[in-house]
């Protein structure tokens, strides 16, 4: 924000977080920073542990050991009052009695913010919001997006240090996700304000983040961007989480790959760091193109075809594997199913360890 | 218990340069000591002469309240400054210090016998004070000053007021008349031959009345749920009647039909040739007018349960051959084993703290519940005994209560959280649903007799020998003017009933707040103490508030206040439930985002939990005021002439043989209390709807 020397420190840190429910450990150990300004999200699938993250930084809930810190003050115990945080909720949990500029309002309230002052702001926070002028409606007389988006100025309007989204698209249909997310990551770069955000949705993590953190079981599987996470996953589970992937065993020599005699130039991005010998090899669906000709390595066997509109999902056996691809409509013609050979595009490769599970 | 909580809220934390709140805390106290007196008054504060308070004040003389005070006065040697967080001894021994002080006073009153004054409410106050802010900076429960003082001062008031009481029992068990320790006493009393019978005609009563009752209350259940089309109306009556029926009067009403001089006995000897008129009193009286008092509650649990039942269970049942029978006692019934079970432990003990109609139609068939009574309001004042038998009475209702707890329960207050299922069900099996409706529209009829004959009864001469009509019961009643008749009991009911419903309330919302939405260690102690309220039988309650306050260190005995408090104590868990219930239907991320908003918990529950529950707080109000007013068990043994209320005047009557008067009592009762329901019914309709309304989208 006013301070762009603080731009690279660690403004959110989790330290050696333990919690338990009942004796049951949901979170093990964790270690998190998030940047100050950036946008970092917890993506896992349910039970992973990716709310009960976001509530400890929300002081929601108690760690049972470890350490949180925000803008570097230890907030372990603080109450979440004094946490300087706001939250969007998944259920918006919009206060049914009170109309949206008092729902707006209610935090400035609290902090005993003078009358105007309070108008002020709660209608430049619905503005931000295309909200402008809907202040004296009730919650029960507007459309789920428009919560989505209250909820959203409710928790910009006390300018928090820190801003949490638990899951907020996970009740809105397909096509307002899209433009909410647009909203949610144009207001937090607008504000440069620190966020952590939680869904179990590939997609949208992807759409709205600096830094995306993987998560299963209570524990980190992966953090980075999301082409660091696309690109290069880390093990079998984030191989198979960030979408579809076939797996080979294979070789890698420091320049040319090796599935089972057929042979690709790496792509010198993805192999950065591995040393050459045997590794699993995994292979994107949309990066293997089938064409008519091709030598023996390439032999494949078309087994089943399924029209998806914008694609083919096409389903073959090569070299004893059974793997998915996806092709462009344009690139699928009937001929294939007869003969067909494929081709791997080096850049939808990426290597795990021979032993990775 | 406002008090500690109004002074500090979590966002005005005083920062660490002032002074140490806990300083003015301790000259609260002493501001106590010097001007409210330090030991009980016997006649109250309003009867005492001027001698008698100066007597009282701790100061006026060298006594043992200037320990209580000098005390606390340890607190001061600290730090002038807040100590922060990490100053864990400091805050430590603030806390071990103040339950120290707490005790030796609670101690040394006890030990010389001057009962507590008001003084000490101060104490208590004040000590309880510096706990919760020794608590609150060690950042305990997020530090919440206003959630550590209500649960400090919800730990107090139900030691004070349940646990302690219910120990306090137990103690005449072991004592003789000169009040010296005798350990085999309660084994002579036990094994006495005709304990024994009392004993066995409680366990048997209440076993056929568990079964009777919850017999009737499975076919209100398929009726209202499978047959009827108005079901909502017929339920609605069923959870009225018992409510606004005050006790005698089911009793009562069945003695006019089918008692020595009843219509129907005489019927029966005209026409029959019947011999034997006194028929009715003992086992088979009791259990058909207790029959008819708890069937509806009965009712209410099973049809919870039934609701709960998704249809496509049947549903699929029928898709798998099974017939129409098949799949009412093969899914239907199983289905529904742990609420008959659940209706016919809380009726069994229903029946065993139930006095009222023994008392009206025992006869010679003795119940603990009138026996306890007998040894205490009698002539015989046999407090071991009395304590005997209230101890046995409670191990019993505590053994069903763990019962319930532990098989049935698991799911402490939110018995039913199934969410009902109002919609298409596949019809009954013919021959069922004509029995079932048959035991309905006896039943039905019954009652509208029944009903019919109480009100008619009142405005009879004398019933049996004499019908003619007349208002001599009602100008007996509240003809004779203000200071005669019933009308102090029923201004004196009415106005505890009033203090107490508030009080109720608050407390039940406040202990259902902290069970629902808070967390922390010990949470299941409070819940479990709390439920306790729902085990222990009025009848015991009545005699343990007798034991427990008739001597220092608390001695209340013969006051309003033990019978408003003892009116609260029984009630709430009603505050609870319905809080509970409340609660449960507003998301909890609406606490959150309060709280996220900067608004501590005293501010979420006044700005956004208070305006959404209006309904279940106005419910609870009423509905305690109706049940307060119709309170007998615990009360009978507390009220003095001066605090007598409306069911002991009417207890009065009935012992007196005046039947007429207490049914016209019990018939004004009636109506008053329907009519008091039914307006708030009519105003809080429109609420209703907008709270539909107002539940937060999902």
């Amino acid at each position: 924000m006013e301070n762009s020397k603080m731009e690279n420190e660690n403004f959110v840190v989790l330290k050696n977080i333990c919690k338990k429910f009942d004796d049951k450990e949901v979170i093990g150990n964790l270690d998190l920073e998030i940047k100050k300004g950036s946008l970092v999200t917890l993506l896992g699938p349910s039970g992973c542990g990716k709310t009960t993250v976001l509530r400890l930084v929300a002081g929601l809930e108690k760690p049972t050991s470890g350490q949180i810190f925000i803008d570097g003050e230890d907030v372990t115990n603080t109450s979440i009052q004094q946490r300087d945080i706001c939250m969007v909720f998944q259920s918006y949990a919009l206060f049914p009695h009170l109309s949206l500029h008092q729902n707006v309002a209610y935090g400035l309230k609290m902090l005993g913010i003078s009358k105007a002052e309070t108008k002020q702001r709660v209608d430049e926070a619905l503005k931000l919001v295309d909200l402008e002028g809907f202040g004296e409606r009730y919650v029960d007389q507007i459309s789920g997006g428009q919560q989505q988006r209250v909820a959203l100025a409710r928790a910009l309007v006390l300018k928090p240090k820190v801003l949490l989204f638990d899951e907020p698209l996970s009740n809105l249909d397909a096509n307002l996700r899209r433009s909410m997310r647009e909203t949610i990551r144009e207001l937090q770069q607008r504000f440069n304000i620190t966020s952590l955000y939680v869904t179990h949705d590939q997609t949208e993590a992807f759409a709205v983040s600096d830094t995306v953190i993987v998560m299963k079981d209570g524990e980190i599987m992966q953090q980075g961007s999301p082409t660091e996470l696309y690109k290069n996953p880390a093990s079998m589970f984030m191989a198979n989480f960030m979408g579809e992937a076939n797996i080979f065993p294979g070789q890698f020599d420091g320049e040319q790959i090796n599935i089972n005699g057929y042979k690709t130039p790496a792509d010198p991005t993805m192999v950065e760091g591995f040393k050459s010998g045997n590794y699993l090899i995994g292979v994107r669906p949309e990066a293997i193109l089938l064409t008519n000709q091709g030598d023996e390595s390439q032999r494949c066997q078309v087994n089943k075809v399924a029209y998806m509109g914008a694609m083919y999902e096409v389903s073959v056996t090569w070299q004893d594997h059974e793997i998915l691809l996806q092709l462009n409509s344009s690139q699928f013609n009937a001929s294939l199913a007869e003969r067909a050979f494929l081709t791997i595009n080096p850049t939808g490769l990426f290597l795990l360890p021979a032993d990775a599970k | 218990m406002n008090d500690i909580t109004d002074k500090s809220s979590t966002r005005h934390r005083p920062t660490p340069e002032h002074r140490d709140p806990i300083f003015y805390w301790v000259l609260v106290l002493l501001a106590g000591f010097i001007f409210l007196p330090s030991f009980s008054l016997d006649y109250g504060v309003f009867d005492s002469t001027f001698e008698e308070i100066n007597m009282a004040m701790g100061w006026s003389s060298a006594n043992i309240s200037w320990l209580w005070f000098i005390l606390p006065l340890g607190l001061l040697l600290r730090p002038r400054k807040i100590q922060n967080k990490y100053a864990k001894k400091q805050h430590w021994f603030d806390i071990v210090f103040s339950i120290l002080c707490m005790f030796i006073t609670l101690l040394s009153s006890w030990y010389t016998e001057q009962g507590l004054g008001y003084s000490t409410i101060v104490l208590f106050i004040g000590l309880g004070a510096v706990m919760t802010l020794a608590f609150s900076r060690m950042e305990y429960l997020g530090g919440d000053v206003f959630i550590i003082a209500s649960l400090i001062s919800i730990i107090i008031l139900i030691s004070t007021f349940i646990i302690y009481p219910s120990i306090a029992i137990f103690v005449p068990m072991f004592q003789d008349d000169s009040g010296h320790f005798v350990l085999f006493q309660f084994l002579e009393i036990l094994t006495k031959s005709h304990i024994i019978q009392i004993i066995l005609n409680s366990v048997m009563l209440g076993t056929s009345v568990g079964i009777g009752a919850t017999f009737f209350g499975l076919i209100f259940a398929i009726y209202t749920t499978r047959i009827a089309k108005r079901s909502a109306f017929i339920a609605r009556i069923f959870s009225i009647l018992p409510i606004v029926t005050p006790p005698f009067v089911v009793g009562l009403g069945v003695t006019l039909m089918l008692g020595r001089s009843g219509y129907i006995t005489e019927l029966m000897v005209d026409w029959f040739g019947l011999e034997q008129t006194n028929w009715l009193y003992g086992f088979t009286g009791i259990w058909m007018a207790q029959v008819l008092a708890f069937a509806p509650m009965s009712f209410m649990i099973i049809d919870g349960a039934m609701k709960s039942l998704h249809p496509s269970l049947e549903e699929a049942s029928y898709t798998l051959r099974a017939n129409r029978y098949q799949t009412f006692f093969q899914i239907v019934m199983p289905l529904l084993k742990p609420a008959l079970a659940n209706s016919f432990l809380i009726i069994f003990v229903q029946s065993l703290a139930d006095f009222s109609n023994p008392l009206v139609l025992g006869g010679s068939f003795d119940v603990l519940a009138t026996q306890i009574y007998f040894y205490i309001a009698g002539a015989q004042l046999d407090y071991a005994s009395a304590s005997t038998l209230g101890a046995i009475l409670l191990l019993f209702s505590l053994a069903i209560f763990v019962v319930q707890y532990l098989w049935i329960g698991k799911r402490s207050y939110v018995t039913i959280s199934g969410k009902s299922y109002r919609g298409d069900v596949q019809p009954l099996p013919p021959s069922l649903k004509l029995g079932v409706s048959g035991l309905l529209y006896f039943w039905m009829a019954f009652n509208v007799l029944l009903y019919g004959s109480i009100f008619y009864g009142s405005f009879t001469v004398n019933w049996g020998v004499d019908y003619s009509l007349t208002f001599n019961n009602y100008i007996n009643l509240f003809g004779m003017g203000m200071s005669e008749g019933a009308w102090p009991s029923l201004i004196t009911t009415m106005t505890y009933a009033g203090i107490a419903a508030p009080i109720t309330a608050f407390f039940g919302l406040l202990i259902a707040y902290i069970v629902v939405r808070q967390q922390f260690r010990g949470k299941k102690v409070i819940e479990f103490s709390t439920m306790l309220c729902f085990a222990v039988p009025g009848t015991v309650a009545g005699v343990s508030y007798i034991l427990a306050f008739n001597d220092a260190p608390i001695y209340l005995t013969g006051t309003a206040a033990i019978v408003v408090i003892s009116m609260v104590m029984r009630n709430v868990p009603v505050g609870i439930r319905s809080g509970i219930a409340g609660l449960g239907q507003l998301d909890k991320s609406l606490d959150e985002a309060s709280l996220s908003l900067r608004a501590n918990s005293l501010k979420t529950i006044t700005h956004i939990l208070l305006p959404l529950l209006k309904p279940a707080i106005l419910s609870t109000l009423i509905y305690s005021f109706v049940r307060a007013m119709t309170t007998v068990s615990a009360i009978i043994f507390l009220v003095t002439p001066e605090t007598r209320v409306a069911t002991s005047y009417i207890l009065n009557r009935v012992e007196d043989g005046e039947y007429g008067i207490a049914i016209s009592y019990g018939s004004v009762l009636i109506v008053v209390m329907l009519a008091i329901i039914l307006i708030f019914d009519f105003l809080v309709g429109d609420t209703r709807v907008s709270r539909s309304k107002a539940t937060n989208q999902e």
